[in-house]
């Protein structure tokens, strides 16, 4: 048996206790990097590059990948206690995580984004052992035209995330969609709303406005509010999830791992994506998706699931084809270059200790992050009783040093405040800040591969339908916008052909 | 010195390679730190070195972006508001097919795409890329018509092209070389004036009847209005880093072509670069 003999090599690679020591620093140094807004995986990943030379090449990609699935587990941290995501795959577990946290639960949303982390990663390490090789063929074989579709079937999710009313959600997701399209065209290469600021020539940066619209609004939400000036009084209880918790998670972590590793080995769409898919996903599957939003478990759990097996889903294509699917894949491929290994489809034969080396130490890391994380969860979680005023100041610091440093641009730190500014008001009057963010960064994408599929079939339309996988998903997005209608209708015992008091029924 | 990508790209890469040279062979003594300052296809790294005017400190390190980003005037400096330290390799490229495409030679290609114009597909990184203006280059010569799809990152064309997506594309040789050995993907042709050092076997564009030549110049260049001394303090530095083992390494592993001109030689390379690109860039209509 080849595999077995594999799994033998790489935890023979893996279990000395030089690599143990590698995947362990790379564990820590990834949580925290997770946890710090602003310095995300990628950067993470490429500022600790010049370090690993000199290290066997094995040690130096495990401990990289460990700085990879870490920041996964720690941008659950700030995401939870203080709003603000810690990295750009941590946004959908603010909106349940931060509620959660509200409610004195901070513990049981930390305890079980890690349990979810680790069962996820597992099992995503599980997938690329075994089926490593096919799915990197089927992830490829997505063209523009399948991604256009998984896009619009992401963005028909936008009305799931909405609050109270679905019409402010989808306006403030053609809000998104609109300030997507800021920056140079995709195709043509014209600037497009720039205004002549080279600033705005790759579009607004996803992060700074995130963390304006969730951490600095949130700031400016409760200073606004004198009689709260410490708004997390509620006691911290129940530090581990229970047995409820475990209830309500159960299927979440299931479905976000499974989406998160194949929407994560697809190149092009990442974590980040398949953490909001996988939020979308269980919301419209929920019993109960009207609390989604509230503080609710499961809420934490699929995105948290999602990103972390989607982080084990990245490594498909980069091993099996040296093809880099994200951001930190990327550097990941400039590293195993830098160490003398020829990134490819004949890597896993010529470098075995290298590939099986890496798979064997990602168990070892998962639990060490497991182990790690389930005790300082309400280390974490006591950090909201620190009183409000003193967590102000310190958390404004965290979050613009974290958005300044992404770039070293101060104009970022300005696009942060004003959608600070900007978020605070929209809270103000209801409207949900999530499917802004969705749609920014969705729309360009979808943008992109619409266009692409387009110069694919020169103009013709039939594209979106003659392509199996493409027809499908567009067809479930169609199911998804129109089922609620119908059911709606249905409610009203006699069919009116006129949407208008639909909309003004929700948006009372 | 500043880079002009984000922190972990192949620009980024060389930045750190050429820093890391210079210090550890105490070439430069004084510690070369790296600032990323990416966006703008270069445009706000530019304008970041064109404000340290005078300041022998900041050397920045420079690729075809350096020309195209102003030509489509999306940059208001040029090459011109800067001191051109040294041009230090460059990258080629080939014409890269999946393995089981019915052409194994370009004059296959150019006969399949005149029999059914637009019906292949190439994958290309932006308009303006140095592939794309292989594309339209070689429609040009060849009097063929290709169906462009315009993509994001070159990993994501080799993406496309082994998913079937789009049927040609052209490639650095260090991107596809692991997948040529794989047997996914066949070489057909390289758009340089001579065969490359380890890929004798593959014939040039010109071999094949088509003179289409474009190639990606990796420089490093400096703010304007340094004393005659500190700019040749920079060429003297820049050419010992070419000559040193480590360097050497950094070209083979990437597979680039060394080709090493300083002070006035990097000059004139890069003013005809900068002339030729202008043309192709009108030719894709994106010049201003």
């Amino acid at each position: 048996m080849d595999l077995i003999n594999n799994i033998v090599l790489g935890f023979s690679v893996a279990l000395t206790p030089q690599n143990i020591f590698f995947a362990f620093v790379g564990a820590l140094i990834g949580t925290i990097i997770g946890a710090l807004p602003g310095i995300g995986p990628s950067a993470g990943v490429a500022l600790l590059l010049p370090v690993t030379f000199g290290m066997h090449p094995a040690s130096a990609i495990i401990m990289l990948a460990g700085i990879y699935y870490g920041a996964m587990y720690g941008g659950t941290i700030t995401s939870v206690l203080i709003n603000t995501p810690g990295e750009s795959a941590s946004v959908m577990t603010t909106l349940d995580g931060y509620q959660m946290a509200a409610k004195g639960r901070a513990g049981a949303a930390l305890g079980m984004a890690a349990i979810g982390s680790f069962i996820a990663g597992t099992a995503g390490v599980l997938a690329l052992m075994l089926a490593a090789p096919p799915l990197a063929e089927v992830a490829i074989s997505f063209g523009p035209p399948e991604y256009f579709a998984l896009m619009v079937l992401g963005l028909t999710t936008l009305t799931g995330l909405t609050g109270a009313s679905k019409l402010k959600g989808l306006l403030m997701g053609i809000v998104g969609l609109i300030l997507g399209t800021i920056g140079i065209d995709p195709i043509l290469g014209n600037a497009r709303f720039t205004f002549g600021n080279p600033n705005l020539a790759d579009g607004l940066d996803f992060l700074p406005v995130a963390v304006g619209l969730f951490g600095i609004a949130e700031i400016l939400g409760n200073v606004d509010l004198p009689t709260r000036a410490e708004p997390i009084k509620a006691k911290i209880t129940g530090l581990l999830p229970t047995r409820q918790d475990w209830a309500d998670s159960w299927g979440a972590i299931g479905r976000g791992t499974t989406l998160g590793f194949f929407v994560g080995a697809l190149p092009g769409a990442g974590a980040t994506i398949a953490s909001f898919l996988a939020y979308g996903l269980e919301k419209r599957i929920s019993k109960r998706p009207e609390r989604f939003g509230t503080g609710i478990i499961e809420g934490v759990a699929a995105p948290e699931s999602a990103n972390n097996a989607a982080a084990a889903g990245a490594l498909v294509p980069l091993m099996v084809l040296g093809i880099p699917g994200s951001a930190t894949t990327a550097v990941m491929l400039g590293a195993l270059t830098l160490y003398g290994l020829q990134p490819g489809p004949l890597l896993m034969d010529l470098n075995p200790d290298v590939f099986w080396g890496l798979v064997a130490s990602m168990y070892v890391g998962n639990v060490m992050l497991l182990i790690l994380n389930l005790p300082l969860a309400p280390a974490f979680a006591s950090i909201l009783r620190v009183p409000y005023s003193a967590l102000v100041p310190i958390i404004m610091g965290i979050a613009l040093v974290g958005v300044y440093s992404v770039q070293n641009s101060t104009f970022d730190l300005g696009v942060a405040l004003a959608f600070g500014i900007i978020g605070y008001a929209l809270k103000r009057y209801g409207y949900p800040s999530a499917p802004l963010v969705l749609a920014l960064v969705l729309g360009p994408l979808m943008e992109r591969a619409f266009r692409q599929s387009l110069q694919m079939s020169q103009g013709g339309f039939g594209i979106f339908v003659t392509r199996p996988v493409t027809a499908f998903f567009l067809l479930v997005a169609l199911i998804v916008v129109v089922a609620p209608l119908v059911a709606w209708f249905r409610s009203r015992g006699r069919p009116i052909p006129v949407p208008v008091p639909e909309e003004r029924q929700v948006a009372c | 010195m500043v880079v002009q990508a984000a922190p972990g790209g192949g620009s980024d890469i060389l930045a750190r390679t050429v820093g890391d040279i210079l210090n550890k062979e105490r070439i430069v003594e004084q510690p070369i730190a790296v600032v990323n300052r990416p966006g703008g296809s270069g445009a706000i790294a530019y304008a970041y070195l064109n404000e340290k005017k005078g300041d022998p400190h900041f050397i920045a390190t420079v690729t075809a972006s350096y020309l195209t980003t102003a030509i489509q005037g999306q940059s208001p400096v040029s090459y011109r508001d800067f001191s051109n330290h040294a041009v230090l390799a460059v990258d080629d490229f080939i014409a890269v097919v999946r393995a089981n495409a019915p052409y194994s030679t370009l004059q296959e290609l150019v006969d399949a795409a005149k029999a059914a114009p637009n019906s292949i597909r190439v994958g290309t990184t932006q308009v303006g890329s140095s592939d794309s203006i292989i594309e339209l280059r070689l429609e040009q010569a060849a009097g063929i018509e290709l169906n462009a799809v315009t993509f994001n990152s070159a990993g994501e064309v080799n993406a496309a092209l082994l998913g079937s997506s789009v049927d040609l594309a052209f490639a650095n040789p260090g991107e596809v070389r692991e997948l040529i050995r794989a047997r996914r993907l066949k070489q057909l042709a390289v758009f340089a004036p001579q065969r490359l050092a380890g890929f004798e076997d593959l014939p040039t564009a010109r071999d094949a009847g088509y003179d289409v030549n474009v190639e990606q110049f990796r420089g490093v260049v400096g703010p304007a209005g340094l004393t005659p001394d500190q700019q040749l303090y920079w060429q003297n530095a820049l050419y010992r880093m070419t000559e040193t083992a480590g360097w050497k390494d950094y070209i083979e592993k990437n597979t680039l072509r060394p080709l090493v001109l300083v002070g006035q030689d990097a000059e004139q390379y890069i003013a005809r670069e900068s002339a030729q690109l202008t043309e192709a860039l009108k030719g894709l209509g994106v010049a201003q």
